[in-house]
Formats: structure tokens, C-alpha cells, sequence
């Protein structure tokens, strides 16, 4: 037995090493990056946790496995038999019930901080409708009466979101924000969250939905409780109506093409094509499908101008949507070149 | 040319073709007689399909005795003694070892596809050009990976390994229902190829969890050959359930009782109580998006009074024990390893045979935790992480039981042994970051992130793909006859294992950084692109090291050396016999009189062969 003790002790000592190198590296070092909510707080902490028992066990079989590697081989020339032990009641009922206590532990540990994460809310709960559907984000704000195409959250200030979908299952998830949430056709499923960084950040789909999952994200931004009362109070103001810009006046339909030509290479062609032939978005050149549906030229325009492209939608100006909505007419002979472009004759320009 | 008409397989290609045919036709037919238009490809393909399998099945033989037995006509024929052709395997055959061999063939066939598959995948995500794959296509290879290598190359390789060494290790002469086998061998060839060629008819982008609404209202073609090719699956694996646990429970030899019994043949009863009880609720909600996709049937639609969540319901119902159902004959095999090779008794034999029941059954238990993020009542995720968790205790017990095991062993560091140590280790990251996902809060972090794909890579390499290299390693001389090459399969286990560590590990990372799973591409972020090589490089280190199995497989067979009846001086019944095995198992009937891995026990027995006059007789010879 000697023996064996004196080649263990190294074993042991590489063992504690390990276990107390690993545990400290999970609280010290490691980081979930950006950590942006309350939410976010509890899961990094439970993750350290987590990891760093995880890490133990594991250190002290490695360790295991390394000792029995070195110390058990079959020397050149025996051929007799290993030690006929067949178990150890004492040891094996440690084993059963040490982990058992461990995880019983760990569980305990899970439903307090589950329940401290999602508590009940407070009055002042900020709260936002989300719809999800192939392959984007639209957000209202019931309270406030507020359409928006991304989300705009305050600061410090618990937000639930109502979530539901157009079409099939989809997921939220802010990344610096902590949880998920899917969202499911037929019910409405809930996430509370809580940021904490003022900043820019993406929600992203996180739950296969077709070819557009990759890319259907939308913009958040947390902004200070002064600038979020700014934001309301921008967005509740009626729009003036603006008259349309005189640029398009004289200008024909194929030359507002070309110029849309360019802003379709810039913005559309990642999704729908080089040549609008259709890739992750349907074809926008070649086949009237997708284009179809919009019924009229005005119809086609009011979608593209506030969903598209469908990562910054509605991001571009108004004269570039007019090139855009040239170049597709154009393109696809419903409206001819050297017609003089007229915005507010589309209504009239059938889509078939 | 005779010869290869002659062939089950040639006829049950021909009647396949002629029973698709058949079946496209009439649905045709009945189609125009109903005043729609002949050709819709969905329910015409369909029904062809169906009328494909039951021809093909029929061509083979697989029904000849069953319609025979109705007409009150005489049995036929059996098949004449048994060939040692290698054709006997392109045949129907009702003897376990040649069906055990078809089904560990078949797998064998269909993984190097499947790796190939995820290899093009990890290709074209790592960036080293631009992107070659489209996201359909992308995403239609890491759905068709999934599905083949869970229903075509996990479940039918163990099938295999236990139809072979099941009979043996309780001392019977063949399986319960030898005709039921056959039949639940031959539906696997039809599935794997149904799911192969759905990637011809459009590829499916749902991964292989076939979500709906996006099942039922997005997909191509190719979803329905998916879902024919899962059902078929699943009855073969049904059927061949009901077959091992008959076997396991009526068929022992005398003295063999159930605290005798090897581990391996433990972990078939756990592994095929589930298969039994459980995969009936995938075929469901599988055959219900089928349904729904050929009928208009309202089982997911909420406007038509469906759910889109009882469909996740019913299939991890099912998919979590799937997941027992991989591994616990892998650990089975690592539980008759490490006992040979380190010449001592299994440690606590009866905690670990009981624990195979208490995974399977706390197995059952524990499916919400696939759903945590999905919109299940908030409250029910408690229940499920508390027992997600327990799961790891019986697990535990294994992982303990082996280190003593080795501990104190003399360690013949031959493959066998050494993919064991591989999948232990794999095993266990897996095991315990499935306890850090156990806990709520943790999962809805990395829920549908690499780290998910990291985890289950890590169950599935040690629970399922490494014990398998050590369950060929093993028992390849039993089959064969001959013994592999160890050099190779030393080479063999260095390129597996390092590759699983270069493909696992930093798809953990990935996971933790925000990178979610079956997405086609990625934002420049800082070290996505070098993990994601890495995991690539992991991956073809693992094909590399299949192709050296596959060269060692196929030059041993020639030229390997003789095995002799016990190469590796084992003590349980597929020992005792010459390799490969007499067609009836044993010349004489076994009787078992003692533990199976008492190595070190002097004096101590496990079978012995009375002869005529009731003479005790050491070896089942003559």
C-alpha cells in the first residue's frame, strides 16, 4: 500500500490544482460577453457557479483517469489477473449519494435564482407587443400607442414583452439581455426583461424558421429616461404630411430605374438576388409572385418603404424607395421607361 | 448475372420499383375518378412510397411465411443451410449474426454519408472562401446529418451489436422472433434511403426536430420522404424491440439469472423498454405533419383548432429517452470492457445493471427540458430541471463503478479499452454540462446555441460513437473470425480523439459567445472564424480516422490474424464458442453457474457445457 501512497500524493496534489486552477479561472477570468440586463446578472452568476462545480468533477476524474493510466498498465510478461475486487458497499453508497446531494443542491439553487429572475412586476413595467414573422420584427407599444420597427427600451426600467407570431414558431433573444423567448403561432408567450446598459443591440430570431432565420434581427436601443420621454413624445406627434418631393416631377420612369438600379446592388441584393432572380427573398425580377400580392404599385411601395430591407427596415429615404419601386416596375414591364414617373398615380398601376 | 438477380436484395429493389410504380398509378387513377387533377406530388408520391415499402418487403420474402400461414398452405422452405457466402447477407436471413451484421453494415454505410454531409457544412462555415452553399442547401445537410445518423446509423449500429452478442451472452440459440428480425432489419436500408434522397427532392430546412408550422406549410418534397423514412425507422426499431426484450426475458440459459447476466444484455432490456414504450409518440407527431402536409388535418394549425406546441410535446415525449436509447448500450459495452482489460470484476455489478433501469426510467421524466425557452407553463420547467438532474445520479454511478474498475487492474491497453477511456471522458463533459443546462436560468442562455450542439456531440461521441469503436474492436474477431489490426486502431483512436476535442471544445465557446445554432453564416466577430476552422479540422480528424477503420475492417477480413475462439480471454458465453459462432450459437447448451466478470476470483466459473452423460465440460465444443 506504501507504494501506492506515494505515487498518489502527486495525484492528489495535481487534482486539488486543477479543481481550485479551474473554479478560480470560471470566477475570475471567465465573462459571457457584455452582460446588458438584471437578468443577464443572475445568469452569468449561476453559469460561474455552474461551471466551476462542473469543472471539479471533472478535474478529479481526469486526474483519476490519469493516475489508473499510469499507475495500472500490464507489465511485459504478466498475464495474471487484477485484484479480485468485486465492490465496496461503503464506497458505492457514497457515490450515490454525494451526487444525489449535489444536485439536489444545484436544483434548490436553480428555482431560487429562476424565481428571483422572473418575480412579479412592478407598476411601472414598460410594456411592448412583439410580432414575428418571416423574416422580421414589429413592435407596439399598447400604453403609448407607438408602431415601431425596432425597440426602443428605457433603461433600468422592467419591460415585458407580449410575443406573438405571424406564421411559424420564432424565437427572441438579445444576447447581452440574458434570456429567450420563444414565440409560438395560436399563443401569446411573455419575457421580462430589464436593462441596464444604455447602448445599441440586436434581437435575433433564435429558432429555425426558413431560409431569412440568419438575417432576422432588428435593432434595440436603451436609451436614459430622459431621452426615452424624448422618443415617445417624437413618436406620438402625428407625422406632418410632407408633399412629394419634387425631385421625382419631371424625371421618367427609366431614369429614377437606373438610379434605383444602384440602391437595389446596395440594399436588396444580399437577400433577393444580384438580379432580383430571388435567393433567401423571393424573386423580385422575373416572376411577379411575391410582387403580386400587393395589388398595386402603391401597395408594393407602402411595403417596401416601411419593411424593407428587412434588416434596417425602412431605413432608406423616401426618394430612394420611389428608385427602388421604379426599378422594379421597370424591370418587370408594369410600368414603361419613358412614361414621366407620377407618385401619386400608383394606386392606379395594377401589380400582376 | 444469375447470381446477382437471384439476390433478396436485387428482388427487393425491383419490387420497390414496381410497387412505387403501382402506387403512383392508381393514386392517379383514383385521384382523376374524384374529379382533382391526376398530379400532386405530395399525396402521389406518398402513396407510392407506401405501396414502394410493402413491395419491396414483399419481394424480399419477409411476408412469405405470414400469407402462406393464412392460406393453410405448408410452411415453405427454409433456406438451405447456411451459406458462408457473403452474399447470405444481400438476403433475407432469420439467423441473428447475419442480421446482426446487415444492420452494423448498413450503419457503417450510412455514416461516413452523414459525416460527409456536416463536413461540407463546417466547410463552408468556416470562411475559407466565399460562401458555397446556399442557406436551403445549408441548411437542408445539417438536418438530413441529423436524421440520418440518430435513426440510421445510432439505432441501428446498436441494434446490431445487440441482435449479434444478445443471443450469445444468455447462452440462447437465436432471438425470440427470428422472422420479426428480419423484418425489422430490412426496413432500415428503405428509410436510410428515403432520407438520403430527400435531399434530391428539395432538402427539408427544418433541422432534424421538423418543427411545425414550418414542417406543415414550408417544406418541399423532400419533408415527406423525411417523415416516410422516420416512420419506417421507428417500426423497425419497435419490432425490434419487442424481439431482444422476449429474448432477454424468456430465452436465458438455465442458471442465468438476471444478477448473471452481462451488462451489455442489461442495458438491451433498459435500452429496448424504451425503443418499446416511446417511439410510438414520434411516429405520431411525426405521421401528424404528414397528415397535415398531404390532408389539410388541423393538428398544429391553431386556426383550425390545433396546437403548434403539442407537436414539441409528443416528440421529445419520445426524443429524450431516444437520446437513453443512443447511449445505454454504449455504456453497456464500456461496462464489458473495462472488465476484460483490466483483468478484475466489474466494480458494484449490481449498482451499475440497476442503474441502467434507473437512467432509463428517470430518462422519461425529464423531456420539458428541451422546452424550457418554448412556452410551456413557467412552472412546470421546476419539475423538469429537478429531475433532468437525478438522471445524473445512476449516470454517476456508472462513470465511479468503471475508474474502480481500472483501479487496481492490469490495463491491456489494447483499442477496446482505449476508446472506452475516450468515451468516458466525453461522456462525462457531456453529462455535466447537461447538468449545467439541467438548471433553468443556465438553459435559457444557451438554448439553441453551439453549446447545445456541443453537448449533445459529447453524449452521443462517448456515449454512443466511441463505445461503438470499442464494441467493433472487440468483437470483430467474434464475427470475423480474424483479428484487427491494433497498430491501425491505435492510429485510429489518436485521430477520433483529438478530433472530438478539436470539433467539441471550441463549439462550447461559440455557444457561450452568442452564436446560435443552424444558422448559415455569422457577423465578423472576433475568433468566430478560427473556432469554427477549428471544429472543421475536428471533423475531418474523425473522418480520417473512420476511413482507417474502414481499411483495417476490409484487410482483416482477408488477411487478419486467426482469433481462436477467446483472443481477448473473456468469460462470457459469445467467448466459449468458435469466432464466428456455430449457426445454432452452442453445440451444447449452456449452464450457467457463476458471475460473468469474476476475473482474479480463483475458482471462480461463470458456464459450463454438460456433455451427453451430464459431465461438466469446459468449452461448448464437440
Amino acid at each position: 500500500m506504501d507504494g501506492m501512497n506515494k505515487r498518489l500524493l502527486p495525484f492528489l496534489l495535481l487534482a486539488t490544482v486543477l479543481s481550485a486552477g479551474s473554479v478560480f479561472l470560471f470566477l475570475r477570468v471567465f465573462s459571457i460577453p457584455d452582460a446588458a440586463s438584471v437578468q443577464r446578472g443572475y445568469m452569468d452568476q449561476t453559469l460561474k457557479v455552474l461551471l466551476s462545480i462542473a469543472s471539479v468533477v471533472f478535474s478529479l476524474v481526469i486526474t483519476a483517469l490519469l493516475y489508473i493510466l499510469l499507475s495500472f498498465r500490464q507489465r511485459k510478461g504478466d498475464t495474471a489477473d487484477g485484484a479480485a475486487v468485486k465492490g465496496n458497499s461503503r464506497l458505492e453508497r457514497i457515490w450515490t449519494i454525494l451526487p444525489l446531494l449535489i444536485v439536489t443542491g444545484v436544483s434548490v439553487y436553480g428555482g431560487v435564482i429562476l424565481n428571483d429572475m422572473t418575480g412579479p412586476s412592478p407598476q411601472t413595467v414598460l410594456n411592448v407587443n412583439v410580432t414575428a414573422f418571416r423574416w422580421g420584427w414589429k413592435f407596439y407599444y399598447p400604453d403609448l400607442g407607438i408602431s415601431s420597427l425596432y425597440l426602443e427600451l428605457q433603461a433600468d426600467r422592467p419591460a415585458t414583452l407580449h410575443m406573438q407570431s405571424l406564421d411559424v414558431v420564432h424565437s427572441f433573444w438579445v444576447q447581452q439581455f440574458g434570456p429567450k423567448q420563444d414565440i409560438v403561432p395560436g399563443i401569446e408567450t411573455q419575457l421580462s426583461l430589464t436593462p441596464t446598459e444604455v447602448g445599441q443591440y440586436k434581437v435575433v430570431c433564435d429558432q429555425l424558421c426558413g431560409a431569412g432565420h440568419t438575417y432576422m434581427t432588428a435593432p434595440v436601443y436603451v436609451v436614459s429616461a430622459a431621452d426615452f420621454q424624448k422618443w415617445v413624445q417624437q413618436q406620438q406627434t402625428p407625422p406632418t404630411t410632407t408633399a412629394p418631393p419634387t425631385t421625382t416631377a419631371s424625371l421618367t420612369a427609366g431614369q429614377l430605374a437606373q438610379l434605383g438600379q444602384t440602391v437595389f446592388a446596395a440594399s436588396c441584393a444580399k437577400c433577393h438576388g444580384n438580379a432580383g432572380q430571388g435567393d433567401i427573398g423571393p424573386a423580385l425580377i422575373g416572376s411577379k409572385e411575391a410582387l403580386a400580392k400587393h395589388g398595386t404599385a402603391q401597395g408594393l411601395f407602402n411595403f417596401i418603404s416601411t419593411a424593407m430591407p428587412l434588416d434596417a427596415a425602412g431605413s432608406l429615404s423616401h426618394q430612394e424607395y420611389i428608385e427602388l419601386l421604379s426599378f422594379i416596375l421597370v424591370q418587370n414591364n408594369l410600368m414603361p421607361a419613358n412614361t414621366v414617373f407620377d407618385e401619386s398615380k400608383l394606386g392606379t398601376i395594377a401589380v400582376k | 448475372m444469375r447470381k446477382f438477380v437471384s439476390l433478396g436484395i436485387t428482388r427487393g429493389v425491383l419490387g420497390g420499383a414496381a410497387g412505387t410504380g403501382a402506387g403512383v398509378g392508381i393514386t392517379m387513377l383514383i385521384r382523376l375518378a374524384l374529379g382533382l387533377p391526376a398530379w400532386n406530388s405530395g399525396p402521389v408520391w406518398a402513396a407510392g412510397i407506401l405501396a414502394g415499402v410493402v413491395g419491396y418487403l414483399a419481394a424480399l420474402g419477409l411476408f412469405n411465411y405470414w400469407i402462406c400461414w393464412f392460406f393453410g398452405a405448408a410452411e415453405t422452405e427454409e433456406q438451405p443451410p447456411e451459406s458462408r457466402s457473403w452474399t447470405r447477407y444481400l438476403n433475407v436471413s432469420t439467423n441473428h449474426k447475419v442480421i446482426g451484421v446487415q444492420y452494423l453494415a448498413t450503419a457503417l454505410v450510412f455514416l461516413p454519408f452523414a459525416v460527409i454531409l456536416q463536413l461540407v457544412a463546417r466547410t463552408d462555415m468556416s470562411k475559407l472562401s466565399a460562401a458555397f452553399l446556399s442557406t436551403e442547401a445549408y441548411t437542408s445537410i445539417i438536418s438530413d446529418h441529423g436524421i440520418v445518423m440518430l435513426f440510421i446509423v445510432a439505432i441501428p449500429a446498436f441494434a446490431g451489436l445487440m441482435n449479434y452478442f444478445v443471443p450469445l451472452q444468455i447462452g440462447a440459440r437465436d432471438m425470440a422472433f427470428p422472422r420479426l428480425n428480419a423484418l425489422s432489419f430490412w426496413l432500415v436500408p428503405a428509410a436510410g434511403l428515403l432520407m438520403v434522397s430527400a435531399l434530391f427532392a428539395g432538402g427539408f430546412d427544418t433541422g432534424w426536430t421538423i418543427y411545425p408550422p414550418l414542417s406543415t406549410s414550408y417544406q418541399p418534397l423532400g419533408m415527406n420522404l423525411v417523415l416516410i423514412g422516420a416512420y419506417l425507422a421507428g417500426f423497425s426499431s419497435i419490432l425490434s424491440a419487442v424481439n431482444i426484450l422476449a429474448t432477454v426475458l424468456k430465452l436465458r440459459a438455465p442458471g442465468m439469472g438476471l444478477f448473471r447476466m452481462p451488462l451489455f444484455s442489461w442495458t438491451a432490456i433498459a435500452t429496448t423498454i424504451l425503443s418499446l414504450l416511446f417511439t410510438q409518440f414520434v411516429a405520431m407527431a411525426l405521421l401528424f405533419v404528414l397528415l397535415e402536409r398531404l390532408t389539410g388535418m388541423g393538428f398544429y394549425n391553431p386556426a383550425a383548432g390545433g396546437q403548434v406546441l403539442l407537436y414539441q410535446y409528443m416528440f421529445w415525449f419520445y426524443s429524450h429517452p431516444a437520446t437513453y436509447i443512443f447511449a445505454l448500450p454504449g455504456l453497456g459495452i464500456i461496462s464489458e470492457v473495462i472488465p476484460v482489460f483490466a483483468r478484475k470484476p466489474l466494480f458494484g455489478y449490481k449498482g451499475v445493471a440497476v442503474s441502467s433501469l434507473g437512467i432509463a426510467i428517470g430518462g422519461t421524466l425529464v423531456f420539458g427540458h428541451h422546452m424550457f425557452a418554448a412556452g410551456m407553463p413557467a412552472l412546470l420547467r421546476i419539475p423538469f430541471m429537478i429531475t433532468t438532474m437525478l438522471v445524473a445520479v445512476p449516470t454517476g454511478v456508472k462513470v465511479f463503478a468503471w475508474l474502480a474498475t481500472a483501479w487496481g487492474g492490469k490495463l491491456r491497453l489494447k483499442p477496446p479499452l482505449l476508446f472506452a477511456f475516450s468515451a468516458i471522458i466525453l461522456f462525462l463533459i457531456g453529462g455535466l454540462t447537461g447538468v449545467i443546462q439541467a438548471v433553468v436560468p443556465a438553459d435559457l442562455y444557451v438554448h439553441d446555441t453551439y453549446w447545445i450542439v456541443a453537448h449533445f456531440h459529447s453524449v452521443l461521441f462517448g456515449g454512443f460513437l466511441f463505445p461503438l469503436m470499442a464494441g467493433i474492436y472487440y468483437w470483430f474477431p467474434k464475427m470475423s473470425g480474424h483479428m484487427l489490426q491494433d497498430k491501425l486502431g491505435k492510429i485510429q483512436w489518436g485521430l477520433m480523439t483529438a478530433g472530438s476535442a478539436l470539433l467539441i471544445l471550441p463549439m462550447f465557446a461559440l455557444g457561450l459567445e452568442g452564436m446560435r445554432r443552424r444558422v448559415a453564416d455569422y457577423d465578423p466577430t472576433p475568433g468566430f472564424q478560427s473556432m469554427h476552422l477549428t471544429t472543421a479540422i475536428g471533423g475531418f480528424l474523425i473522418f480520417f480516422g473512420l476511413v482507417i477503420l474502414f481499411y483495417n475492417i476490409l484487410r482483416s477480413l482477408r488477411r487478419g490474424a486467426l482469433a481462436g475462439n477467446d483472443p481477448w480471454e473473456g468469460k462470457t458465453l459469445e467467448w466459449q464458442v468458435s469466432s464466428p459462432p456455430p449457426a445454432e450459437n452452442f453445440l451444447r447448451a449452456p449452464l450457467v453457474v457463476g458471475p460473468p466478470y469474476d476475473y482474479g476470483v480463483t475458482g471462480s466459473v461463470h458456464a459450463v457445457f454438460p456433455d451427453k452423460a451430464g459431465q461438466a465440460q469446459g468449452s461448448a465444443e464437440n
